[in-house]
């Protein structure tokens, strides 16, 4: 114990802090603990100049105290330095976390030894538990996109078409369409007296049931296609949807090619392009527009253009033009270019468009005014309407034959089979002449064996492609021979310059008639 | 596979009016063994390299070289070529254009069409790249969709 004594003193100096603790350090008495409020007693008792003594400092060993955290994560020393006493040491600090059960791995020594040489009061955690780590929930990583942008790219022209700027996707059957990555189970944690605390998993999440879609038999956390079509990502599955569904077609959908079927249950906005390799449903009109379907088109509304065929601007499609390799139905076509592989069937009318059906073209066959009016219509089995051409006697060309595109490929295939067919003779010819000098050796040899095993596969494989050509020519003779018994029925009323061409032979009504039945015999058209 | 697949499109070719000199110049200058014969874009004849070398004299250009060599180098390409062509349409098969030439024992088929117009000339060497990095079996193929070239559309 360090006590200060004040004397009386007739100078009447008072004492400052300053001062007194000068002394204490001169008199190497600074490692003591100094009581500071006893300093400011003596400063204010030196003014009063009474006799007075006080305890100014005394020795003190350094001390600690623990503290364990409610969760037992965390042991915390309080520290308190040694003031010209016994300091803490590490061996007394670890066997008082011993003591308290703190586990010797949970210890950090850096921390330990921070601890023992405190030169003031201080805060240190000692140890540390480990947090469990809570396991990650099942997630899904989708291994295909619905649409993908298509970069926009400068044409020879230097313009950019903004309809081409998305890509649909369609996928076949078996194609991976997400991954489920299934939960894990979290990281186990421990606290500091070295109990083991356990994680909590991440949530078992499945794959949410979607049409067209099914579980790989061979991993059940990838989702596979059970069917063509196009995939709709959900965020825990996949819909495959056997045809691209749109609310319409626009700047906004872009141009459209799609591997399926497409529906567009609004309209066909001016510029689009939609190319399918299935069929294209419209539920509404189609403007301007160019709609390319391999199976069946089929227009709800009608089909309008600005322009007619032959007037198409080179930058902007002013004419619409609808193929399809099956059919086309539609409730009405305007100034429209059409072709068919098989048949054309409108309601209510044709106006100044170009028809072009491989086997028929009928118009209100199925309810509806059934007109044609003006542009040229053909096809090569049979047109009939209700009424053709109009009350402005506008020409109106109906044509019944079939194309002479069709005779050439005919001719072609014939001439090719028959080149086929001399080349078997050919090799015929040389299989003969092998087989004849194989004959004179007495034994076989292996080389002309192989050879004349090679020419009889090449043999096969010729008849093969010459037989399937005789299948194409046959099926070609069989529509040349359905076309001549081409018809043009009127049902109601042909008006004046409507033009009927059937076969080799033409004829143009010069008045207006009723129902009117034509067909071609001898090269004349007959008219009953 | 069919023939046009792997024929040579557009091959150098000669006019029957050509001094030989000028055709020993190519020869010897490119890498061709053969070189079809056309008059009007119709094939009237195939020149190779060994009629070349029956006709012209190694001793031309040397100093050996005498008149009758000088002479021969002036003929013309239709004094020399061969007439007696074995042909084929651009539409058959690889595998017959091989036995063709192997059962012909020549070189290069000249590809035409039903005119006689040349389309393509196919060598050995086209066959046998096709058969070295194309061809998995041709042996079994049946050839069913060979028929593509033709449009069936009616």
């Amino acid at each position: 114990m360090l006590y200060g004594v004040l004397e009386p003193s007739s100078a009447n100096n008072p004492l400052t802090k300053h001062q007194i603790n000068l002394r204490l350090s001169e008199a190497a008495y600074a490692k003591l603990f100094v009581h500071q409020d006893a300093i400011d007693t003596c400063v204010e008792q030196s003014s009063s100049n009474n006799p007075f003594r006080i305890l100014l400092a005394e020795r003190r060993d350094g001390a600690f105290s623990l503290e364990v955290s409610g969760d037992k994560l965390i042991v915390t020393a309080q520290i308190s330095p040694a003031y010209g006493g016994e300091p803490v040491t590490e061996d007394e600090i670890l066997s008082a976390l011993t003591a308290e059960g703190v586990s010797s791995g949970r210890i950090d020594l850096g921390s330990l030894e921070l601890a023992a040489n405190a030169d003031k009061e201080i805060s240190v955690k000692l140890a540390k538990g480990l947090r469990p780590v809570k396991g990650s929930d099942a997630r899904f990583v989708s291994l295909v996109v619905g649409v993908t942008a298509v970069p926009v790219l400068l044409d020879d022209d230097n313009l950019v078409d903004y309809f081409d700027q998305w890509a649909y996707t369609s996928v076949a059957t078996g194609t991976p369409l997400m991954k489920r990555i299934p939960p894990t189970t979290g990281i186990e944690g421990v606290n500091v007296l070295g109990a083991r605390l356990a994680a909590k998993p991440g949530k078992n999440i499945k794959f949410q049931k979607y049409k067209g879609a099914s579980i790989d038999p061979d991993d059940e956390n990838v989702l596979v296609a059970a069917r063509d079509g196009h995939p709709i990502i959900e965020p825990r599955g996949v819909a495959i949807d056997d045809m691209l569904v749109l609310p319409q077609a626009s700047i906004d959908t872009g141009h459209i090619d799609f591997d399926g079927s497409v529906a567009i249950n609004g309209d066909v906005h001016s510029q689009v392009i939609i190319k399918a390799s299935g069929d294209i449903f419209v539920k509404g009109t189609v403007s301007n527009a160019r709609l390319e379907a391999a199976h069946d088109l089929v227009i709800g509304g009608g089909v309008l253009s600005q322009a007619g065929p032959g007037m198409e601007d080179d930058s902007l499609l002013i004419t619409s033009r609808l193929t399809a390799g099956n059919s086309i139905q539609a409730l009405f076509l305007n100034q429209t270019v059409a072709n068919s592989g098989n048949t054309i069937d409108i309601q209510r009318y044709v106006m100044n468009c170009e028809l072009r059906a491989r086997e028929t073209i009928s118009l209100g066959q199925s309810g509806g005014k059934g007109a044609i009016i003006g542009g040229q219509s053909s096809a090569a089995f049979g047109i009939t309407a209700n009424v053709t051409g109009s009350n402005a006697y506008v020409e109106t060309e109906l044509c019944c034959k079939p194309s002479s595109h069709v005779v050439d490929v005919k001719k072609d295939l014939v001439r090719e089979m028959e080149k086929r067919h001399i080349e078997i003779r050919e090799l015929q010819a040389i299989a003969r002449k092998l087989n004849e000098a194989q004959a004179v050796e007495e034994v076989v040899d292996p080389a002309v064996h192989q050879k004349l095993l090679k020419i009889v596969r090449t043999i096969k494989a010729l008849r093969s492609r010459a037989e399937l050509m005789a299948q194409k020519i046959q099926e070609i003779a069989d529509y040349l021979l359905k076309s001549e018994s081409a018809f043009i029925h009127i049902d109601r009323k042909a008006f004046p310059n409507t033009v009927l061409e059937i076969g080799s032979a033409k004829k143009l009504l010069e008045s207006e008639r009723r129902q009117t039945h034509a067909v071609c015999r001898k090269g004349e058209i007959v008219i009953s | 596979m069919l023939v046009n697949e792997i024929m040579t499109v557009s091959p150098s070719v000669l006019q029957p009016d050509q001094a030989v000199l000028e055709v020993h110049r190519i020869l010897s200058m490119e890498s061709y063994h053969h070189l079809p014969v056309v008059e009007a874009g119709i094939l009237v004849g195939l020149i190779s390299d060994r009629d070349l070398a029956r006709t012209v004299s190694p001793f031309t250009g040397t100093e050996l070289e005498q008149t009758r060599d000088l002479r021969q180098m002036m003929l013309r390409v239709r004094d020399i070529m061969s007439t007696d062509l074995v042909t084929i349409d651009g539409h058959t098969t690889i595998d017959y254009a091989a036995i063709l030439l192997l059962e012909n024992q020549i070189s290069c088929l000249p590809v035409v069409d039903d005119q006689f117009r040349l389309e393509g000339l196919l060598t050995w060497k086209d066959i046998l790249h096709f058969y070295v990095y194309q061809s998995e079996d041709t042996s079994s193929e049946l050839y069913e969709d060979t028929l593509s070239h033709v449009n069936f559309e009616i």
